[in-house]
């Protein structure tokens, strides 16, 4: 219990020393609020030309547009320190960190709230609100869709952490290649029955991405009878936490600080 | 007894990608990746009991950072063990972590964005500090530290050097019983640094902490410690008390004599031979001032009783060179041709 | 800051168009831009991976698209392939750091003393922006390359003409590329947020640019609005002239549409940097 404790205190503070840049809290939530109509601006074009995608209609696909863009909100928002890490790695600013008498990973993560996740958040929960009600979706989806996003956020979290990783090894500042996760989440937010097997594969088994919205949406959203699929987004976080634990603790092996 | 930390032949490699100058080389570099090995620390073995004070010197580039970041759990060595209070520093680094204090003088970082009041709470919380430590190391720490200003101040908006009194501050918090201080006055002014030395010094006495210092102001040394390391491009050159230090370096000693009145020639060819007998060699340095230099140990009687009863002294002064200037000494015998390297 | 020190830059700042006297020093500007970003090995290799994959979502959809709907929309199929992955090239060409370099300088205050170097901060700017697109559009070669395998022909320029005409819209195309991200930079003076520059920028640029899809697809209102924006002339205008979609002289009205956007972004730049300098001295900061 004391380390929950210890970890709200830690987030709480880092949160509060954030909303202190009000003007920046602003612009945050102004820019990916932003974001997320041109992505949408995407979709009006595509369904002016065709009448669905994969046959799911436009609504259902504003459903994964939505806990997409939850999903990415609730990583920014909790865990969003690990697009500091290439950073840190180069100038050796993980030493502190190591000589405290916490899990590494977790405490890092939180540490470093960002504030345009708000809009993120916000733009997501209002799409998927808006979708599941124009759906008439059952209570059950109402019930779940809470912990999907929970699920996809910690599975996105594990993936960026994942290659994050990779900066213990390729050194250099820059956090290029965390966007190869953040891109592919944002294939997610399609039906992925439109990509090519071997990505739809990809997507739902290695970097399982589609397996918080996708895969159980489809089952309570009508379009498959795969009851199953309920379970894919706690599976696919559990194995993403298994993954980014594992390559985090080899990654810490290769550390080599700053000499100096 | 089961020493604060040991290590054996512990060594550290690292390996660094080449770089080819200009375009065309950062060209091949984009499909070439040869790298070489820079061996920072080589066969280190060396024990410290509980309780020690311990000052760990070198210069640029000997590997004193890098041996501290062993001995932290930050970095994990390429070859040799260590052991600190019994654990593997890289194995068991959170379990270890409760019982170290780790200062970067380098680059002081309080993880958050966040006010020193704030971050010492956090600390609290964080390493389970119980109130009657932390109502101890709190205070005098705030007390000698002179931290009541800084408290409300994001850490960001520190200078350096306050930084740098609040890491401090914050390293000790939780009376860890071994304390890693790299550099803890490096960019400080003298007052500041002298602040910091008592507080070490003070904090050191009443909790029995086990102290390893890396430094490059040997003052900081002799001020908090007794026993001194040196460590010379990765490898130990030396590893004793203070005084042995001395006896083992500083072999030029020297009698300083003020005459009375100025000698004849004659007189002072006599005195030289017969000094020089004895191992000294005398120089005059002005018509009313001589000096004996000597490197024997246990010469100085002999060698001021002849100058006592040959000639007219007005005053006499036995000097030894500092410790100061001992190391500088030493960095110039074995400076390295190229300066390179992590440190 | 002394007086004569501020007159000075006061002066400098104001001018509507720098010297372009010093060229020597922007070449060396733009070389040294060139090699620091050869450097950048694995975050180049890895930025092309993570582009590729963002720019592959749209293609896929409309592959998806034509594939499933016998009412396939008014372009042909190999048509708008080879406009998405031009399109998806130049945009990735055109992607500069300038928002976060001048950013950087403008948070840190270090601007202050660039205005004070004896070479113009923004043509200074623009050429290293040069150099980053220059050097991106070498990693576009291997993708127009799959592109002539896999689409053939399609994605040969219309004809020599139409290929002389948009490489001289690409050249504009990229200085109002520049010049958009040099004036929305300018918010870094009220604002800490960089990333909320760059992506307020690369909001409006993905919605109205064309890059994933030509203004034809757009439905009515989104096709007005970007009419009325120079965002299209970024990616829209020169892969059109490119593949012979306009001809003659709508071509030539695209031309000196895209210059007349050029110089008015360019012109705006420098007048809002010139009054936020302004701003800074009178506040001392």
């Amino acid at each position: 219990m004391e380390w929950i404790k210890l970890y709200f205190v830690a987030y709480r503070t880092a949160l509060q020393a954030k909303l202190e840049y009000r003007a920046d809290f602003w612009v945050g939530m102004l820019t990916s609020v932003l974001l997320q109509l041109a992505a949408l601006s995407f979709l009006v074009v595509i369904f002016k030309n065709a009448p669905s995608l994969n046959g799911w209609t436009g609504t259902e696909v504003v459903f994964l547009f939505g806990m997409t863009a939850a999903a990415l909100g609730t990583s920014e928002l909790f865990f969003n320190h690990i697009w500091m890490l290439p950073q840190y790695v180069v100038s050796g600013e993980l030493d502190r960190l190591l000589t405290y008498p916490v899990h590494s990973l977790p405490f890092f993560l939180i540490t470093r709230p960002e504030l345009h996740s708000f809009g993120n958040l916000v733009t997501g929960s209002l799409l998927v609100t808006g979708s599941l009600i124009q759906l008439g979706a059952p209570l059950v989806a109402w019930l779940l869709v809470p912990l999907w996003i929970v699920c996809g956020s910690i599975t996105y979290t594990s993936a960026l952490v994942v290659f994050g990783c990779l900066s213990f090894r390729l050194l250099g500042p820059y956090s290029h290649h965390l966007m190869v996760p953040h891109n592919l989440l944002q294939a997610t937010r399609y039906p992925l029955g439109i990509y090519p097997g071997w990505l739809a594969y990809l997507l739902v088994l290695v970097v399982p991405f589609g397996a918080f919205h996708y895969l159980p949406g489809g089952f309570v959203l009508g379009k498959s009878l795969a009851w199953w699929t309920v379970l894919a987004p706690p599976l696919a976080a559990g194995w993403g936490l298994v993954v980014a634990n594992y390559v985090w603790q080899r990654g810490l092996e290769f550390y080599e600080s700053t000499g100096s | 007894m089961q020493p604060a930390l040991e290590t054996q032949r512990l060594s550290k490699t690292y390996r660094r990608r080449k770089r080819q100058p200009g375009l065309f080389g950062a060209v091949r570099s984009l499909f070439s990746s040869e790298s070489t090995d820079v061996p920072a620390v080589r066969e280190l073995s060396f024990r410290i009991e509980p309780g020690e004070r311990v000052g760990l010197i070198g210069e640029n580039g000997a590997g004193k950072s890098t041996t501290l970041k062993m001995l932290t759990g930050i970095l994990v060595p390429t070859a040799g063990t260590l052991s600190v209070l019994g654990r593997t520093p890289h194995k068991e680094r959170r379990q270890l972590s409760r019982d170290i204090g780790v200062v970067f003088g380098q680059r002081p970082q309080l993880l958050w964005d966040i006010p020193v009041r704030e971050t010492f709470s956090l600390l609290k919380t964080m390493y389970r500090i119980p109130e009657a430590v932390y109502a101890v190391t709190y205070h005098e720490a705030v007390r000698r530290l002179e931290l009541t200003p800084l408290l409300s101040v994001p850490v960001r908006q520190l200078s350096l050097g306050q930084r740098m009194r609040c890491d401090l501050a914050a390293a000790l918090l939780h009376a860890p019983r071994i304390a890693f201080l790299d550099e803890p006055t490096i960019g400080l002014d003298v007052s500041v640094k002298e602040q910091v030395r008592e507080f070490i010094v003070e904090m050191q006495a009443r909790f029995g902490t086990t102290l390893l210092i890396t430094t490059h102001d040997l003052k900081d040394i002799t001020e908090t410690c007794e026993r001194l390391l040196l460590l010379d491009r990765g490898e130990l050159l030396f590893d004793g008390s203070l005084p042995e230090f001395e006896r083992r370096f500083a072999s030029k000693r020297r009698i300083v004599v003020e005459l009375e009145k100025a000698i004849s020639e004659d007189a002072r060819v006599a005195l030289a031979a017969e000094l020089s007998a004895l191992g000294g060699a005398l120089r005059v340095t002005a018509p009313q001032h001589l000096t004996v230099e000597y490197e024997r140990e246990g010469a100085a009687p002999t060698l001021t009783q002849v100058v006592l009863s040959r000639v007219p002294v007005a005053d006499i002064v036995l000097e030894k060179a500092d410790i100061e200037s001992i190391v500088a000494g030493i960095y110039r015998r074995t400076a390295s041709p190229i300066e390179n390297g992590p440190g | 800051m002394s007086a004569t020190q501020s007159e000075r830059v006061r002066s400098r700042a104001a001018l509507p168009l720098g010297p372009f006297g010093d060229l020597a020093s922007y070449v060396a500007l733009f070389v040294r831009s060139v090699r620091a970003n050869f450097a950048y090995r694995q975050a180049v290799l890895t930025s092309l991976l993570a582009a590729g994959i963002s720019y592959s979502i749209p293609l896929l959809v409309w592959r998806h698209v034509y594939a499933a709907s016998p009412h396939a929309p008014p372009i042909p199929a190999a048509q708008l392939f080879a406009y998405l992955l031009l399109g998806g090239c130049l945009n990735f060409a055109l992607g500069m750091s300038v928002e976060f370099r001048v950013g950087q300088r403008i948070r840190t205050g270090m601007i202050a003393t660039d205005l004070l170097k004896p070479i113009d901060f923004q043509v200074a700017q623009l050429s290293q922006a040069l150099s980053d697109a220059l050097f991106n559009v070498l990693l576009c070669g291997p993708i127009w390359f799959v592109g002539l395998v896999t689409l053939r022909g399609e994605i040969l320029p219309a004809s020599t003409g139409s290929l002389l005409a948009s490489l001289l819209s690409i050249v504009l195309a990229f200085v109002i590329m520049f010049s958009i991200s040099f004036v929305f930079v300018q918010a870094a003076f009220f604002t800490n947020s960089g990333y909320g520059i760059f992506a307020a920028r690369s909001a409006l640029q993905q919605t109205f640019s064309g890059l994933s899809a030509p203004l034809a697809l757009f439905p009515w209102w989104m096709r007005a609005t970007s009419e009325w924006l120079p965002f299209r002339h970024t990616i829209h205008t020169p892969i059109a002239i490119y593949l012979g979609w306009v001809s003659g002289g709508e071509v030539a009205r695209l031309l000196a549409l895209q210059l007349g956007w050029a110089v008015l972004l360019f012109l705006l730049g420098r007048v809002i940097l010139a009054a936020a300098f302004r701003r800074l001295e009178i506040q001392g900061g």
